[in-house]
């Protein structure tokens, strides 16, 4: 039986890794991969200590941090199925079961689909929802960036060094992006920029060949890529019994805990307020030291 | 164990190193292509996964576009 078990290796299960791995609790990391969102970062400008770095490097060095330690991480692994019985808490996965005192939750987002015409048809035939990993591969052609917040500019950005015309499709009439990325956004002679406006479908024969907008009636695009960035979900459908928002996140009081005792959660699973790295690594400290407390202030039916 | 495992990339693709690193635990010999880099594997990778997203892997014929390590366990024989 673990002290603790922590699903996800994103910046708050790294940082809650950290954290246990110096308590000297015995623990495991469960995870489907290291850095979680972070990765697909290519420009953070907001982490304190470093004024410019990508999510790539980032995460190479919060990985370092966690592996100077020796820490058990089940990578490739992913957590199906979470219950409480009595004092400990059964976890199944697609490899096993495991038992544990305590559990922290810290297992992210993922990316939200359209739901459009043609959506699921071109999936990774020219839609994709990563700008990092499958822009080289639309180099010279006219893509669509659809969505209006930090990751659509993000991938905007990134674009522009790659690909011939972006296409910027948001739906709302100004970007909720920050304002530094936006204006870099704004001013790019690469990037032509849709407010208000819908995309209907996505079209093509076997690759996407244009898509359909609603932008004062209906009007045809032809691109070769969209990539869609319209913000994530929670990835929070393996346990059931514990208290959610309506947006499907795990609540949290400000001690990380749970609605249920002994479960803690951490970083944008949660309804934490702002899904930003730094506060996720705030969170997934702030979750291993009060699972820590919960230990120290419990006995155990015999393991 | 002698399948040949070909699969293509982009240097800037997380999935991409997480396949690499995998094959690499595992001791599977492959062979690597950076279709950003290349046009000509570029074209071949669409040919053979009739679409546009990486990684795209090649066990014996068998090609798989993203990395699931299950699924690429299973391919290979291996645990």
């Amino acid at each position: 039986m673990y002290d603790l078990i922590i699903i996800g290796a994103g910046p708050a299960g790294i940082t809650a890794g950290i954290y246990a791995a110096r308590k000297k609790m015995n623990f495991l990391v469960i995870t489907e991969d290291i850095g979680g969102q972070a990765v697909w970062s290519s420009d953070i400008q907001n982490y304190t200590g470093y004024q410019f770095i990508s999510g790539a490097d980032l995460v190479e060095k919060f990985r370092e941090h966690l592996e100077q330690f020796k820490v058990n991480v089940n990578k490739n692994e992913k957590a199906e199925d979470v219950i409480k019985d009595g004092d400990h808490i059964i976890i199944r996965t697609n490899r096993g079961k495991y038992k544990t005192k305590t559990l922290i939750i810290a297992s992210g987002r993922t990316p939200k689909e359209m739901g459009v015409k043609g959506e699921q048809e071109f999936k990774n035939r020219g839609v994709t929802y990563c700008a990092t990993c499958d822009g080289p591969l639309f180099a010279d052609t006219d893509v669509a960036v659809i969505g209006g917040g930090n990751s659509a500019m993000d991938a905007a950005l990134q674009l522009t060094r790659i690909a011939g015309r972006i296409y910027l499709i948001d739906i709302a009439d100004k970007f909720q992006a920050d304002v530094v990325m936006a204006e870099k956004v704004k001013n790019d002679p690469k990037i032509k920029i849709f407010h208000k406006t819908r995309v209907k479908k996505i079209y093509g024969d076997k690759l996407v060949e244009g898509i359909q907008i609603e932008e004062e009636g209906i009007k045809d695009l032809p691109v070769q890529g969209v990539f869609v960035e319209i913000g994530s979900v929670p990835v929070s459908d393996f346990i059931e019994d514990i208290k959610k928002n309506k947006a499907n996140e795990i609540i949290v009081n400000c001690r990380c805990e749970t609605s249920i005792p002994g479960i803690f959660a951490a970083g944008d699973v949660t309804d934490v307020f702002s899904k930003q790295i730094i506060v996720a690594c705030g969170e997934g400290a702030k979750a291993t030291l009060a699972a820590f407390e919960y230990l120290n202030t419990r006995r155990f039916a015999d393991e | 164990m002698d399948k040949k495992v070909v699969i293509y990339t982009t240097s800037t693709c997380p999935h991409c190193a997480h396949l690499k690193e995998f094959l690499k635990e595992k001791d599977i010999p492959f062979e690597n292509y950076d279709v950003s880099q290349n046009r000509e594997k570029l074209l071949e990778m669409r040919e053979k996964s009739h679409g546009l997203a990486v990684p795209v892997i090649d066990i014996d014929g068998k090609v798989m576009v993203g990395f699931n390590p299950q699924l690429v366990s299973k391919e290979l024989g291996i645990k």
